[in-house]
Parts: C-alpha cells; sequence; structure tokens
C-alpha cells in the first residue's frame, strides 16, 4: 500500500525501532492486583447504565368496579384451565442439597427412556439466612441472572424446578452473589478454577 | 489461583498457528466463564482475569504516562472499569477478545489522565527532535533506573517524546506487538491511518534517538 507514505511497515523501509519490543518487559506492581480487588469490593456511584437496569416497581391503581372485572376476569380464566384435560405429570428429579440427594439418580432410573422428553428437576438448597439463592449452571449457559429459586416454607430452604432434556449438566447454586458447589450433589467435576460444579445426568 | 498469563496479545505469523489457535480458543473458553461468572455477581471470579492482564494492562498505561504510580492507578481504574461494564462485553473473534477491550479501556483512561494534565498533542509535522520537545516521561525510581540498559533508557525516553497520537500506535505495534486488526478495534482507526502512524513514529524515534533527543 503506498502513501505519501511507504505503510508496508513490516517488509519495507519502515522496521520496528530496534530494542522497542523489549521495553513490553516491565513488572507490574505488586499491589496491582491486590488494589483491583480492593476497590471492586468499595460501594461506587451508580452510572446511569445500572440505573437504567435496576428493577422497576410499577405500581397499578384500579378503582373498585374495574378490580372486580379483573378478579371475575382472572376466575374465569383460573376456571378454565383447571377444567381443560391435562397430561399426567412426569415424576420430578431433584438435585439437593439436603436428605433427597439421591432423587436425582433414582429418578434417572425411573424415567422412561424417551428420546428428548425433557424430565421436570427440583433443586433446592439449604440457606439460612440467604436473601437471595440462583441457579446457574451450563443448561442456561451460566446465565447472568441465574435461576432464582424460591424460599421454602421453612425459611431455611430455597427451590425451584426447571424442565431439562436428557443429558450431563453442571451446575452451582449462587447465594447471595457467592458461588457455592451443592453440597448434596452425587457427582462433581472440576471447573478449572479451584472449585467443583455439580454434576446432574438425566 | 493463576492462569497463563498470555503475551504478546496476538499473532500473526503462520508458525505454530494451529496450536496457538487451540490455545487461544480454550483460553478465550475459560474467559467467558469467568466473565459470566463475575456478571453473576462472582468479583472472585475477576481476580484471575486481573492476574492474567496485570502486565499488559500496566505496560500499555506505563508507556502512555511515563510514570509507574500513575500507570498502576490507571491500570487499576481500568481493570474496574471493565469490571463494570462486564455485562455489556460481547467477545466476537480474536479482534474483539477480552484483552483487547481491556487494552482500549486502558488507553483512553490513560488519554484521560494526559488530558487533565493538559498535555497537548503536538502537530502531525511537528520536528520532535527540537529543543523544546518536553518530556512526558520523568524517571521515577532511581533503583530500577539503575538496573537497566543505557539503550532501554533511550528507548523509553525518545518513545515519551513522540505525540501521543503515534506513541500509542508505537506501543501497541511495536512494543505490545498486537495485530493491526486487534489495534483497529483498540484505537478504532482505519488500518491506513494506523499504517501511516507507525511509519511517522518510528521515523520520529529513530530521528531522536540519532539526534540523541532520547537522551
Amino acid at each position: 500500500m503506498k502513501c505519501d507514505h511507504e505503510v508496508d511497515d513490516d517488509e519495507g523501509a519502515s522496521r520496528p525501532v530496534a530494542g522497542l519490543a523489549r521495553l513490553r518487559d516491565v513488572d507490574p506492581p505488586p499491589s496491582l492486583v491486590a488494589g483491583v480487588m480492593r476497590r471492586l469490593a468499595e460501594p461506587r456511584p451508580p452510572s446511569l447504565w445500572r440505573w437504567l437496569r435496576r428493577p422497576w416497581v410499577i405500581q397499578l391503581r384500579l378503582s373498585p368496579l374495574s378490580a372486580s372485572g379483573l378478579a371475575l376476569g382472572m376466575a374465569l380464566a383460573v376456571g378454565l384451565a383447571v377444567r381443560l384435560p391435562r397430561a399426567p405429570k412426569a415424576p420430578i428429579p431433584s438435585a439437593s442439597a439436603s436428605a433427597s440427594a439421591s432423587a436425582s439418580a433414582s429418578v434417572s432410573d425411573s424415567t422412561p427412556p424417551r428420546a428428548a422428553a425433557p424430565v421436570r428437576v427440583r433443586f433446592h438448597l439449604q440457606a439460612k439466612g440467604a436473601r437471595r439463592v440462583s441457579l446457574v449452571g451450563t443448561f442456561n449457559q451460566w446465565g447472568a441472572d441465574g435461576i432464582v429459586l424460591d424460599p421454602v416454607s421453612d425459611g431455611t430452604t430455597f427451590a425451584g424446578t426447571i424442565e431439562l432434556p436428557p443429558g450431563t449438566y453442571e451446575y452451582m447454586f449462587v447465594v447471595d452473589g457467592r458461588w457455592v458447589t451443592d453440597p448434596a450433589a452425587e457427582e462433581r467435576r472440576d471447573d478449572g478454577f479451584g472449585r467443583q460444579n455439580a454434576l446432574l445426568r438425566l | 489461583m493463576t492462569l497463563d498469563a498470555g503475551s504478546p496479545v496476538g499473532g500473526t505469523d503462520a508458525a505454530g498457528a494451529s496450536g496457538r489457535d487451540a490455545k487461544t480458543a480454550a483460553r478465550d473458553d475459560e474467559e467467558s466463564r469467568l466473565i459470566a461468572r463475575c456478571v453473576a455477581g462472582d468479583a472472585e471470579s475477576f481476580r484471575p482475569l486481573v492476574q492474567r492482564y496485570q502486565r499488559l494492562v500496566f505496560s500499555v498505561a506505563l508507556r502512555m504516562l511515563g510514570g509507574r504510580a500513575e500507570a498502576e492507578d490507571v491500570a487499576q481504574q481500568a481493570f474496574v472499569d471493565a469490571y463494570d461494564a462486564l455485562d455489556r462485553f460481547r467477545g466476537e473473534g480474536r479482534s474483539h477478545a477480552f484483552s483487547t477491550w481491556l487494552v482500549r479501556i486502558a488507553i483512553n483512561r490513560a488519554k484521560d489522565v494526559l488530558k487533565s494534565k493538559r498535555w497537548t498533542e503536538e502537530p502531525l509535522d511537528r520536528d520532535v527532535g527540537g529543543a523544546e520537545a518536553s518530556f512526558a516521561h520523568s524517571p521515577s525510581d532511581p533503583e530500577v533506573e539503575t538496573l537497566r540498559g543505557e539503550d532501554q533508557r533511550r528507548l523509553e525516553a525518545a518513545l515519551a517524546r513522540v505525540p501521543i497520537k503515534y506513541r500509542e500506535v508505537l506501543i501497541l505495534k511495536d512494543v505490545e506487538e498486537m495485530p493491526y486488526e486487534e489495534i483497529r478495534v483498540v484505537l478504532n482507526l482505519p488500518i491506513t491511518t494506523l499504517k501511516i502512524r507507525v511509519v511517522r513514529g518510528r521515523a520520529m524515534m529513530q530521528k531522536l534517538l540519532t539526534d540523541g533527543g532520547g537522551r
């Protein structure tokens, strides 16, 4: 390529200044990594982007008449849904953190060998005092928000049910931002970062 | 946990390309998983990424700014900025890799610092060998300075005297040896412009070194 200069710098008249690549050999300060992690832990002012992405609360105010109409409509919808014929429920396997740890294996055995029929899997974890427990894994590409588990009435357990096609999955729980391996998982696999993912075979 | 520090960032030669491609793909995949964890709120998963790229980010910041303290501050802030924006990061292809994105943030941060100091950009055809050229670099650590070779000191001083818009390209092309495609993404400039700046930047460096302006 020609311009007012020779610009084919790798083969033309212009070559890198001798020794310039050696300037790459710098040792970063030993405090750099710790400094970054410390800054990450500090509260930072909210950015516009974060403000836009924060959860919004939408309040709907209805007059007594419209509220009655809405309730009637919902009751009709529920009534219709109940009257519709439903397919028999498949058994729900469980990948759990408590006493039903063997449930996933037993359900795998009991699941009929239908090709690619989705299997309902119930995940639960005892996490006393936790505010938010979510589920992430290969089934949702370790998705950012995960699948939020609901608190169960005992006040210490969080649970949720999802449908998965037969296969092998890795997953973890995220408890208030902290990644936790399912303590009841029968199988685990190193994640390459010093922790273990729980393994679920369906 | 420490990960393999990949350096230089990219590569263009053919030798061993397939092996490196596989290694690069594995590294990108590993980074994607770490990034997904960070976005899910696991800040600790960011540590291996910082460890992996601290040299690269610090080196770029140091060559842009000259002083180690400022460079460390800019490098740290660049990592924090990157962390805060991870949910917007879309790594698509090698030239859009996490490292490329990180360097872009670091360069922009360094430019912000330079702007705040009102270090003005010299005109395109300025004779940088002139006596009026000002040093952007002031050696800060005597112990380190004595350990460095005379040649390296001259190179550092000469590079610090090259105007910013040429210096940033030289840092990425000749110091970090990044391919043009990645530099194009980092600086958001056409490759033709980059090549012209590389040629001119190198000529300025040669002139500074020949005239003794790098001392």
